[in-house]
Order: C-alpha cells, then sequence, then structure tokens
C-alpha cells in the first residue's frame, strides 16, 4: 500500500465517480489481494474476497463517514470477507475467535537454535516458501489477520486495531503470539535442515 | 530466581521491544537482561528474523492482469490499463503471479506455465 499514493478525491469517491473510484481500486486491489491470498490460501476464494470487497465499498462509500483512514476503513472489510469465506469451508465454527486467542496461556518459546545466519538461496527455495505458507496456515484467523496487517502491510498497531475493532492490547498480545508461533515453526524447519547436513 | 522473572519480563515486551517503542527504562533493564541471557538473545534474534523472512518473501502487491480484468468487469468500471501493467514481464523461475505458490516455468512449447495452478502466459513471438 505504498505504492506512490495518488491523492483520491473523498467527494467524487462518494459522489461515485467511475474514473475516481478505478484509481481507488488500483491503488488498494494489490495488497487487499495479497491480504486475502494469506487468509484463505486459496487464489479463487482470495479472488471472490478481492471483488465481493470492492463491490462492498463501492456500495458503502457514500456512507463513509472518514472517521478511520480509507484503508484502514477498506481492509476491515476485507478482512471480514475473508473470514466469511473460512467461516463457510468450517459451518460447525460458532465464531472465528474460537478458540479464543486471547485467553490461553502464551506459550514459551521451546526451540532455541540460532539460524539467524542462514544462506539466503534457502530462502528462495519452494520448499521453504511451501513451509512458510504451512506456518501460516497454522495460526488462527484472529492472530494470522494481526499478523498480515502489521508485519506484511505495515499497519500501524493502532491501525490494526481500528481495522480489527480490537484494542491495541489485544492487538499486541496477538502479535507476539502469531509471531513467536511462526518462530517456532520456522526453527523446526531449520532444526531439521541442520540435522540433514550433519548426517 | 530473577533471572526467570526477567525471561517473562522480556517475552512480555518483546513486540514493543522489537518495533522499538519501549520506554527508555524498560528498555535498557531488557538489553542488560540480553547480555546475559543466552536463550532470550537467540529467541529475539530468532524472532526479528522471522519477521524480515516473511516480509522479503511477500509477494508484491499488484494485482496479475486477469485478476485485475475480472475485477473491473465484476465492478463494471472501464478496464483503462495501470501504469503498472507490467505482468509479462515475468521469466522463467518467476513466482507465478496467479497463485505465488510455485515458479513458472516453459512447457515445451515456449509458454510459461505455473506448474501448480496452470496459469500459462506467453507463447508465440515477443
Ligand atoms: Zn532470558
Ligand atoms: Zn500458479
Amino acid at each position: 500500500m505504498d505504492k506512490a499514493a495518488q491523492t483520491l478525491s473523498l467527494a467524487k469517491l462518494q459522489a461515485g465517480d467511475p474514473h475516481e473510484f478505478a484509481h481507488f481500486v488500483d491503488q488498494y486491489s494489490g495488497s487487499v489481494y495479497r491480504l486475502a491470498l494469506k487468509m484463505v490460501s486459496e487464489p479463487q476464494d482470495a479472488e471472490d474476497v478481492l471483488q465481493e470487497t470492492f463491490l462492498k465499498a463501492q456500495r458503502a462509500l457514500p456512507k463513509f463517514e472518514g472517521r478511520s483512514s480509507l484503508a484502514t476503513w477498506l481492509y476491515r472489510i476485507a478482512v471480514n470477507e475473508a473470514l466469511m469465506v473460512l467461516r463457510k469451508r468450517r459451518p460447525d465454527m460458532i465464531s472465528v475467535e474460537e478458540p479464543d486467542p486471547d485467553a490461553e496461556e502464551l506459550d514459551e518459546p521451546l526451540q532455541i537454535i540460532d539460524w539467524c545466519c542462514l544462506p539466503e538461496a534457502e530462502l528462495l527455495s519452494n520448499e521453504f516458501r511451501q513451509h512458510l505458507q504451512a506456518a501460516m496456515q497454522q495460526l488462527s484467523p484472529a492472530l494470522r489477520a494481526v499478523f498480515l496487517l502489521r508485519d506484511i502491510e505495515g499497519l500501524s498497531i493502532e491501525e490494526t486495531a481500528q481495522t480489527l475493532d480490537v484494542s491495541q492490547a489485544v492487538v499486541k498480545t496477538r502479535l507476539l503470539r502469531a509471531r513467536l508461533k511462526l518462530r517456532e515453526a520456522l526453527s523446526e524447519y531449520y532444526k531439521e535442515r541442520l540435522t540433514e547436513r550433519s548426517q | 530466581m530473577s533471572e526467570k522473572h526477567d525471561c517473562g519480563l522480556m517475552l512480555s515486551s518483546l513486540v514493543e521491544y522489537i518495533d522499538g517503542t519501549l520506554r527508555e527504562e524498560v528498555c535498557r533493564e531488557i538489553e542488560r537482561h540480553l547480555r546475559d541471557c543466552e536463550n532470550c538473545r537467540v529467541v529475539v534474534n530468532t524472532l526479528r528474523k522471522t519477521i524480515e523472512i516473511y516480509q522479503v518473501t511477500a509477494e508484491p502487491d499488484t494485482l496479475p492482469a486477469d485478476v485485475r480484468q475480472r475485477l473491473f468487469y465484476r465492478l463494471e468500471l472501464p478496464n483503462e490499463p495501470t501504469e503498472t501493467n507490467s505482468a509479462l514481464a515475468h521469466q522463467p523461475g518467476s513466482l507465478c503471479p496467479h497463485c505465488h505458490q510455485a515458479r513458472l516455468d516453459y512447457d515445451g512449447t515456449l509458454t510459461l506455465r505455473c506448474p501448480a495452478c496452470g496459469y500459462a502466459e506467453g507463447g508465440g513471438c515477443t
């Protein structure tokens, strides 16, 4: 979302100017799609999320009150759409918040291996990317959303809190959980690599 | 034992510590702990590295051309080309712009194809 941000006219957008809306779509659709892809992982589902998000935005723009930024408002629609897709996949799930992402005890770090200095080529292998993706999908949707908004899309803690309609304290707790879980998964991966190499 | 206590403090302040938004006083306390505690040092280093890895391997936030086309159609918008329409600049080994799951490769007919989702690009003359 840090592309040469054109200044969009909110007045034109709210008046339904198609040219202005096209600019709006071009400015934000890339990050919305990326976010959707990481949230739901299936490209087809991600495209549905993308389309629904902008359809809803198109309809709701006249009622946008500017209490948050346009970007935060749009991300919020996108995250809700993604959660809806995930919910449909698992109709038995009462709420996406389940299991309560804020109630469980914080996992203490278990893997203490320093893998900070592995070759960059390792990062580019398909196998490693698949592992990264799998680790991400292991996170509950609530934790995943926080990690993606803050660490991948670069929103601030405050913006992330606004997007998800939770407090900043909750964002920080979920962010720590998400980061620690991913760290644990990557440590696991590197441990296996190191054992393979030393054999 | 105070060491255990400090490891706990470390953990609970980790988000602010890594983001650099910690109160000076707490920050100094944590750095003092990091000097003495190898475990926490490893956790902090690898946590930073984890975030960095996810950031550098994140796909660019440009929309694949076909996805954009269908989006504009659905929104009933005029499909004007954008300045950032460089979707055909991929090479063998580029990350698939459609599914982002695998790398493109020639399929024998000079078409770049994704082994994972079948997305195809190019072919013919350039
Ligand atoms: Zn410690
Ligand atoms: Zn593909």
